[in-house]
């Protein structure tokens, strides 16, 4: 049977429209098939309450490569990135310390706390920018196959090993160093105040269900520096309109090439016969037909859920049931009538229009991981914040204003088991706007709505198994050519024309967009579509 | 130090600790004229045998006696030398909640007999992980006897080994390595979790991983030093730490090492980027070409060396060098065996408290915040059943390593928190043997603050240097000294904050000592 379409992709998450665009503008009829009412999956807005906007998840755009960006003329498409220019930290002994986009202001703050840490900081920003050069490229293609014995993979290692070889001897081993030490003790090596330390670390647990103490963090703050090398936009930004504007912008590339999207249009499962996927069946019974299917969910809900044990190896099929997700965070959506001050920093000042970090020390930090080791959230939880609506008017109405919490920990497998989340919903929500009272008085009253996403709730109405919001933990036995699986690291899956394009696939979460596009680029340069 | 003070020697060794004997004797044997210099008063290091009350002795601070290695026996004769190694030890038995136990023994087949009890999926899995154990053996005993290289910074004549290790890793197969490089960063909690649903199990198996790091078992990476530790478990010496410290002072002795007590370095005199000699606490001076340092490695680089002998770089990279420490050690003399309630059959020799992983976690939880453990689990040792000499006819001793005690607590270690540090590890032990309290004649509790001071271990480390992956091989104890020598000419660390580090496994001493007879100042 001819079927219209070259290729179905099976979620409407950002990675998924990244692929069917490229996919599209390469010739390739695509369709898009997205459960929910809106596109964009966890890069998503929605007017959850009348006039306000929130950005559901996803809240910060730092991770969007700029080729994709160029590629998919995204400026043209709509996309607006408002910098932020500050990061700041309220302490509980009414200090408070933020981090400016203007170095000499930077180093005024940091030198209030530690003079010397107030030097070394800029030094540091260079040597990560270094490192992080480093490991670009690796972002940027397809996973290394360190066991292939192909001329041409070995090459690349061989290319991977040079460029770390012709970084100065110190930086080497910091950079060896780096991956697999702990946030805390790399940012030991440098700095002495807890206070700058505190706040920096925190890039390294975001989405995982690790402490600032646990190795293999260090990694991760690299991350936070890779915006910045490309130099195409400042590293952190607010999309306008809330993120769900970059999910929207790919989405109208991706039209504009002729690929068609539906929304609403739940996948129950891959059609496969003969070992090969041909299609999917919808949650109404609807079959549609493709010679090529791409699955832009997990890979657990992919080859557990849609496709089914009976069509793999037994051996994917359990390391799929052991792939680690254990999701460990929340999010709380506030629209406020009107903006408390923070004690610490009083006025509506600059330092609001950045990111807010609740994270006082590494202590807290670490102990907030403690309660959600053994099953609890954490009873002061760290806290990333943000108040889009001070530089994008269009999300709340005149006068009042949205705000956005991250929340760590709030481990999906909570004492109980993770369905007794629904009645603790409202006492993590309590949890947060306590802790955050404690630094601006006066939250609690100016608030008119609140939305609380438990783990439970990422995994029930975003599809995010065990609410992982990275599609599975980005630590290294999970990560380049071991996700989700040795052997199916490459965007391929046993099955013949099934693909995966989502962030379970290298290079892994985030708003970034790559996934997407490399699983097309091998789809494409495969031959068969 | 008197009368020898103006003696010239080819090579001064610091600290009589297995690793510096085991140095000191590879160096006189290769014609050199070689002085070990000990701080304490007497040889051995945290290997000698000490009398913690009248009428009992240690085996040593330590007591794992399996886990030095036999390239190290082999090279310098250690059998000759009076060690006599037993290939099976004495089974471990794990003491769970509520009288649960498990033995594990070297046997595979009786330990899965043991495991059905509570698990049979378990012990059907047992055997198989053993197995997989045994493949991936070859490499990891290849790594930790070789001096280690730097891959990005080898010479031609490096290029050999790397090739070697390579292919060894190759040879493992496609499927064999990808699984290597998956779970060597893994933490204990997530690989033996995939493994065992057995808590117990699970606890017992990877309680050793987390000996001489700063890691729980949730931390990534404890699988990378369990498999340092458990995979270069060999046979073990009879009489202990102490039998083998014995064994290297006599092959060290007949090798013709001068040996000297109560002599610290007090510094490491350098001239135009090169060893001179040493002064000793006493003033003594001594001239030699070569130092070799079995003593910790901040204390070699930080505090022996002149200040401006090593760059600003170089220096900040050794005070980077961690060594938290986390145990304490408790010595016991009982009235009687170490008797289980509700057990029969032969005497405890070994005996791990850990009842699950969350046990684990915790103890290093209260390590993060600077106190000792609610809860320590304990590494128990009765190695007065094997040599009875150490305690009165009839009487035993326990060695006992007490997870976990940071170095520092807040209002700092008296003798009321070590007290009560002994009290908990003793009531945590009374759970399972009802007739311990009524057998106890005396106590010591040695702190790691005490480890420091006593022993001169850096923070009280017992391994001179964390264990940790940024921590091994060519990395440790930093970029700097990871192949023994260190940025001044003719200094040489050998200690075992050196690479295969961690346990007394000697060869430390044997590759730095390789090492520097392969250089210049060789
Ligand atoms: C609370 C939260 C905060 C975050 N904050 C940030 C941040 O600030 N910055 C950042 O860079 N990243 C952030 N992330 C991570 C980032 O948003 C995600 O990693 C990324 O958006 C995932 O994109 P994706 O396309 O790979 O998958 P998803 O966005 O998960 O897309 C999958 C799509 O598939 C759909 N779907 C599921 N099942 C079916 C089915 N059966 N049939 C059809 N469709 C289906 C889903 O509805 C969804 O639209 C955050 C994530 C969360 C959850
Ligand atoms: C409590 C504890 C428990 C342990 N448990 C085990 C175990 O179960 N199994 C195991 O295999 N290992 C164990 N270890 C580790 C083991 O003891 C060491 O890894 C090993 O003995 C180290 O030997 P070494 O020669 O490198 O150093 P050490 O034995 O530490 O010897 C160093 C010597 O150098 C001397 N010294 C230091 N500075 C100077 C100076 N300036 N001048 C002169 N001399 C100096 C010191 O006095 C000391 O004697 C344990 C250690 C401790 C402390």
């Amino acid at each position: 049977m001819a079927s219209p379409y070259d290729a179905i992709v099976v979620g409407g998450g950002h990675n998924g429209l990244v692929c069917a665009a490229y996919l599209a503008r390469a010739g390739r009829r695509v369709l898009v098939l997205e459960r929910r009412a809106v596109l964009g999956g966890a890069a998503v807005s929605e007017e959850v309450f009348p006039g306000f906007t929130f950005s559901v998840c996803s809240y910060v755009v730092s991770l969007l490569r700029p080729w994709i960006l160029r590629d998919l003329e995204l400026s043209r498409h709509g996309l607006r990135i408002l910098p932020l220019d500050c990061s700041f930290s309220p302490l509980p002994d009414g200090r408070s310390l933020a981090r400016w986009g203007d170095p000499e202001r930077t180093r005024r703050e940091i030198a209030a706390f530690s003079p010397a840490d107030a030097e070394v900081y800029p030094e540091y920003g260079r040597t990560m920018m270094q490192m992080g050069r480093m490991v670009k490229p690796l972002i940027d293609a397809e996973a290394p196959r360190p066991t292939s014995l192909h001329p041409a993979h070995l090459l690349e290692i061989l290319g991977h090993g040079r460029r770390l070889n012709a970084l100065p001897r110190h930086l080497r081993t910091r950079f060896l160093q780096m991956m697999t030490m702990s946030a805390a003790d790399f940012l030991d090596l440098w700095f002495e105040s807890d206070v700058l330390k505190a706040p920096m670390s925190v890039s390294g647990i975001i989405g995982t269900y690790q402490g600032v103490r646990s190795p293999g963090t260090a990694y991760v703050l690299l991350h936070h520096y890779m915006g910045e090398i490309d130099g195409a936009f400042r590293a952190w930004g607010f999309a306008q309109g809330g993120t769900g504007a970059v999910s929207l912008a790919i989405a109208a590339a991706a039209r504009e090439a002729g690929c068609e999207i539906r929304t609403e249009a739940a996948v129950e499962r891959v059609v496969v016969r003969g070992g090969t996927a041909r299609g999917v069946v919808l949650s109404d019974g609807e079959e549609l037909h493709a010679r090529a299917v791409v699955s832009g969910v997990d890979p657990r809900l992919t080859f557990l859920g849609l496709v089914g044990a009976e069509h793999l190896p037994d051996d994917l099929c359990s390391r799929m049931r052991r792939f680690k997700l254990r999701g460990s965070s929340g999010k709380v959506n506030l629209a406020l009538d009107h903006l408390p001050e923070f004690t610490s920093r009083p006025g509506i000042g600059p330092h609001m229009r950045g990111d807010v970090a609740i994270a006082p020390s590494i202590d807290y930090l670490e102990r907030a991981f403690d309660d959600a080791k053994y099953g609890e959230p954490s009873r002061r939880p760290y806290i990333n914040m943000v108040i889009p609506s001070l530089s994008d008017p269009t999300v709340a109405p005149p006068g009042k204003h949205v705000m956005s919490c991250f929340v760590q920990y709030a481990p999906y497998h909570v004492n109980g088991g993770p369905q007794t989340w629904p009645e603790r919903r409202e006492a993590f929500g309590d949890t947060v706007l306590e802790t955050l009272e404690e630094h601006m008085p006066g939250l609690t009253a100016a608030v008119l709505h609140r939305q609380v996403l438990t783990p439970w709730d990422l995994e029930q109405e975003f599809g995010l198994s065990e609410g992982n919001i990275f599609h599975g933990e980005l630590s290294l036995d999970q990560l380049a050519f071991l996700r989700p699986a040795p052997g199916w690291a490459h965007y391929r899956t046993p099955l013949a024309g099934l693909w995966m394009c989502a962030s379970g696939t290298h290079p892994g979460g985030g708003l970034m967009g790559a996934p997407g596009a490399l699983a097309a680029r091998a789809m494409l340069a495969e031959g068969s579509l | 130090m008197s009368g020898s003070a103006r003696e010239r020697f080819d090579c001064v060794v610091i600290g009589s600790g297995i690793n510096g004997l085991a140095a000191a004797t590879v160096l006189a044997r290769a014609e050199r004229r070689v002085l070990v210099c000990e701080a304490g008063e007497r040889l051995g290091g945290t290997a000698a045998a000490e009398e913690f009350h009248p009428g009992y002795r240690t085996v040593g601070v330590h007591h794992d006696a399996a886990l030095l290695r036999p390239i190290v026996t082999r090279a310098l004769d250690l059998e000759h030398h009076g060690l006599s190694l037993r290939p099976n030890p004495a089974p471990t038995v794990l003491a769970g909640e509520g009288g649960a136990r498990l033995v594990l023994h070297a046997d595979v087949d009786r330990t899965r007999e043991g495991i059905a009890a509570h698990s049979k999926a378990d012990a059907e899995r047992y055997g198989a992980w053993r197995r997989s154990l045994d493949r991936y053996r070859p490499l990891v005993e290849r790594l930790l006897d070789a001096a280690p290289s730097d891959p990005f910074d080898a010479s031609p004549s490096e290029w050999g080994a790397l090739a070697r290790t390579g292919l060894s890793l190759r040879l493992l197969g496609s499927r064999d390595m990808t699984e290597l490089l998956r779970i060597l960063p893994m933490s204990l909690f997530d690989w033996l979790g995939e493994w065992f649903q057995t808590d117990l199990l699970a606890a017992g198996l990877g309680a050793s991983g987390l000996e001489g790091t700063w890691m729980g078992p949730r931390s990534a990476g404890s699988v990378f030093t369990w498999f340092a530790h458990e995979l270069s478990r060999g046979p073990e010496a009879v009489g202990g730490p102490a039998a083998v410290a014995r064994a290297l002072l006599s092959a060290a002795r007949s090798a013709g090492v001068f040996l000297c007590t109560d002599a610290e370095v007090r510094r490491v005199e350098v001239d135009g980027g090169a060893v001179r000699g040493v002064e000793l606490a006493d003033g003594a001076n001594i001239a030699c070409e070569a130092v070799a340092a079995a003593c910790g490695p901040r204390r070699a680089l930080l505090d022996l060396l002149p200040p401006t002998a090593l760059s600003p770089e170089e220096a900040d990279a050794a005070a980077s060098i961690r060594c938290r420490a986390g145990i304490a050690k408790l010595d016991v003399a009982l009235a009687g065996p170490l008797e289980l309630a509700g057990a029969d059959g032969p005497p405890v020799e070994r005996l791990c408290t850990a009842e699950s992983l969350d046990t684990l976690e915790r103890a290093f939880d209260a390590l993060k915040y600077r106190r000792p453990a609610e809860r320590p689990w304990l590494d128990v040792r009765v190695p007065s059943h094997a040599d009875p000499s150490l305690a009165p006819p009839g009487h035993h001793v326990l060695s006992i390593l007490v997870h976990n005690a940071p170095a520092e607590v807040e209002g700092g270690w008296d003798e009321a928190r070590r007290a009560e540090l002994a009290t908990r590890a003793l009531d945590g032990l009374g759970v399972h043997a009802p007739t311990l309290a009524e057998r106890v004649v005396a106590t010591r509790c040695t702190t790691p603050d005490q480890l420091a001071r006593r022993h001169r271990l850096d923070g009280g480390h017992l391994h001179q240097a964390e264990r940790s992956i940024d921590q091994a091989l060519f990395l440790r104890p930093d970029a700097d000294c990871g192949r023994y020598a260190t940025p001044v000419a003719g200094l040489f660390l050998c200690g075992s904050g050196s690479h295969p580090g961690g346990p007394a496994s000697g060869a430390c001493g044997l590759l730095g000592a390789r090492a520097l007879l392969a250089s210049r100042q060789g």
